[in-house]
């Protein structure tokens, strides 16, 4: 199993985070959200343009972002994604659970507890 | 007259909360509608590199979801596209190598539209879906009724100034050729008529606003969700129409309840995807319009009588065909002459289509000469050149047999007689007194009186009634 095959396997389920994470200080479309994760993790994570557009339709349908069209800065008119209360609230829980999953992980991998 | 204030308080309040819950969506609808329209246009509009429009196409035929979302969805991607298609070229691919990358990093058009409808139709959206399109039929079905209703008004008043004017005359040719129905006062095949024409507006409408409602609210296409709603529709109201709902039928209103359903399913799949506007849309101002004429015309066809055929009212018994069911008594010194008249009731409710009569014997001793004596039913039809308002019936020349007959038995000078004719589509009768005379033939011994039943039941009960 490849490289990009792993990190695939175990960016499943955080695509939601990733987004929310990045949403967090402003409106984004989505190229710029694919973007903003990928410069975030020094390119280490590039999320799978396939499942982003589902993951932000989903939020969106679930109340966490609300999306709108407008004419962006420099470009052409873009559909933009801003986040809710309901969806910081959304944000702030995947925090805890990631937080407290990748101590789980840690333990069980043998590294040092950092909590 | 008493009025129930309670329940006419409870009508109109029920009916005000349905109409200003349908302005609401309708404005909440208009507004996003105006939106999506905007963004349809401008996906329309976009000029994309072929393999990108092939790709974008591909996956809007797997996206079953409305045309404004599909659109949405389309014009994102496109989005999307451009900006990939460009940073890849700035790495330094040429453009159909950076174009065939960024349309891999999608991934399979099939299996994006999956995880996109997935996203988007959840089990939460699908009970909103059918909420909201049963409590938009609601509303449907209420314009209908008024709809419904105004056209038939309609009708009648543009009818009655078409049928003496220029609709005279091709009138007068359907009069004279098409089938006569009959339209007697105890003959409510009319009324019935209209009320089943005007449930076909709100049966349309129902459809119509019930499936947009649920295809906007589950995120579901308008086509996938119109099937279903005719599907239903098609069983759910086919079934009431004939199997539950009681009426007296004819053959004038049964064909125009079978058309109740068939309105449902044509309000839920006949070009869903265009908006039909409360306030007069095409179809519905065109439907109206051929109601407005088409109905009139048919009433008039099959309720007028034939006016210019002069009516024999001389009682000629040759011209009534009465011998057919067998020649008059003629007594030997008074000459010919009946030996006495039936009275009673023909019911309509309780036990429908059963002639329940009492036979009043004027001249026992000549009865008293016969043997074998019996009633015969036969089946009418009307008289021609009679008008309606006569009843004026004649043996029906198809059959050479009576319908039933029943031995009569002279009880204090009366002869009770009944049949039950609820089985039978047949709606006219003429009830015979026949004996065996001292000649060994058999004579005719009343003036018969027509007789009018209907025909109470279900359309199913009248579709497999005998005739």
């Amino acid at each position: 199993m490849g490289q990009r095959q792993i990190r695939g396997q175990l960016l499943k389920g955080t695509t939601p985070l990733l987004v929310l994470t990045v949403i967090r200080d402003g409106e984004l479309y989505g190229y710029e959200i694919a973007q903003k994760i990928r410069e975030r993790s020094d390119g280490a994570f590039t999320p799978s343009e396939g499942s982003l557009y589902p993951a932000l339709h989903a939020l969106e349908s679930g109340g966490a972002l609300v999306a709108t069209w407008r004419d962006g800065d420099k470009g052409p008119r873009r559909r933009y994604y801003r986040i809710t209360p309901h969806g910081q609230g959304l944000l702030a829980e995947h925090e805890r659970e990631w937080a407290a999953f990748s101590v789980g992980v840690a333990r069980a991998l043998g590294e040092p507890n950092r909590g | 007259m008493t009025v129930n204030y309670l329940g006419l308080f409870a009508t109109v309040a029920v009916l005000l909360i349905l109409m200003a819950g349908s302005v609401w969506l309708d404005g909440r609808s208009g507004r996003r509608e105006a939106k999506e329209n905007e963004v349809e246009r401008s996906a329309a509009s976009r000029e994309l590199p072929p393999a990108v429009e092939e790709f974008l196409s591909d996956l809007e035929g797997h996206l079953d979801m409305p045309g404004p979302v599909r659109a949405e969805i389309r014009l994102e991607l496109a989005d999307h596209l451009e900006d990939s298609i460009a940073a890849i070229e700035s790495e330094g691919l040429d453009q159909d190598r950076a174009t065939r990358e960024a349309l891999a990093r999608l991934g399979r058009p099939e299996e994006l539209a999956r995880q996109l409808r997935h996203a988007h139709q959840s089990t939460r959206r699908l009970f909103a879906g059918a909420a909201g399109g049963v409590f938009q039929a609601g509303v449907g079905v209420v314009w209908g009724a008024f709809i419904g209703y105004a056209a038939l008004v309609l009708a009648f008043v543009v009818g009655a100034i078409l049928l003496n004017t220029a609709l005279k005359p091709p009138l007068d040719f359907l009069a004279a050729h098409l089938p006569h129905v009959s339209t007697e006062q105890q003959n409510l095949a009319t009324g019935i008529a209209f009320g089943a024409a005007s449930a076909w507006f709100p049966a349309f409408l129902a459809a119509r606003f019930g499936a947009r409602a649920c295809s906007r609210l589950s995120r579901r296409s308008m086509k996938s969700v119109g099937r279903a709603w005719a599907l239903v529709g098609l069983l759910g109201i086919g079934f009431v129409v004939l199997f539950v709902y009681t009426a007296q039928q004819s053959w004038l209103v049964v064909p125009l309840e079978l058309l109740i359903p068939v309105a449902f399913v044509a309000g839920a799949l006949f070009k869903t995807g265009s908006t039909i506007s409360i306030h007069g849309g095409k179809v519905a101002v065109a439907v109206a319009a051929v109601i407005a004429v088409v109905l009139p015309l048919g009433l008039f066809a099959v309720t007028s009588s034939s006016s210019g055929s002069p009516w024999i009212s001389d009682g000629k018994q040759e011209s009534l065909r009465w011998d057919q069911v067998a020649p008059s008594w003629t007594d030997p010194t008074t000459g010919p002459g009946i030996v006495g008249y039936a009275s009673g009731n023909v019911s309509t409710s309780g036990f429908p289509g059963v002639i329940d009569r009492t036979f009043q014997v004027q001249d026992q001793a000549t009865v008293a000469q016969f043997r074998d004596v019996r009633f015969e039913l036969w089946r009418g039809v009307p008289f021609s050149g009679a008008p309606d308002w006569t009843m004026d019936y004649v043996p029906d020349p198809s059959y050479t047999t009576p319908f039933a007959t029943q031995p009569a038995t002279l009880v204090g000078g009366t002869i009770p007689v009944r049949f039950d004719v609820s089985h039978s589509r047949a709606n006219r009768w003429l009830l015979f007194m026949t004996a065996t005379g001292p000649d060994g033939r058999r004579y005719r011994l009343n003036w018969p009186e027509p007789i009018t039943t209907s025909f109470n039941g279900t359309v199913w009960d009248w579709l497999t009634a005998g005739s």
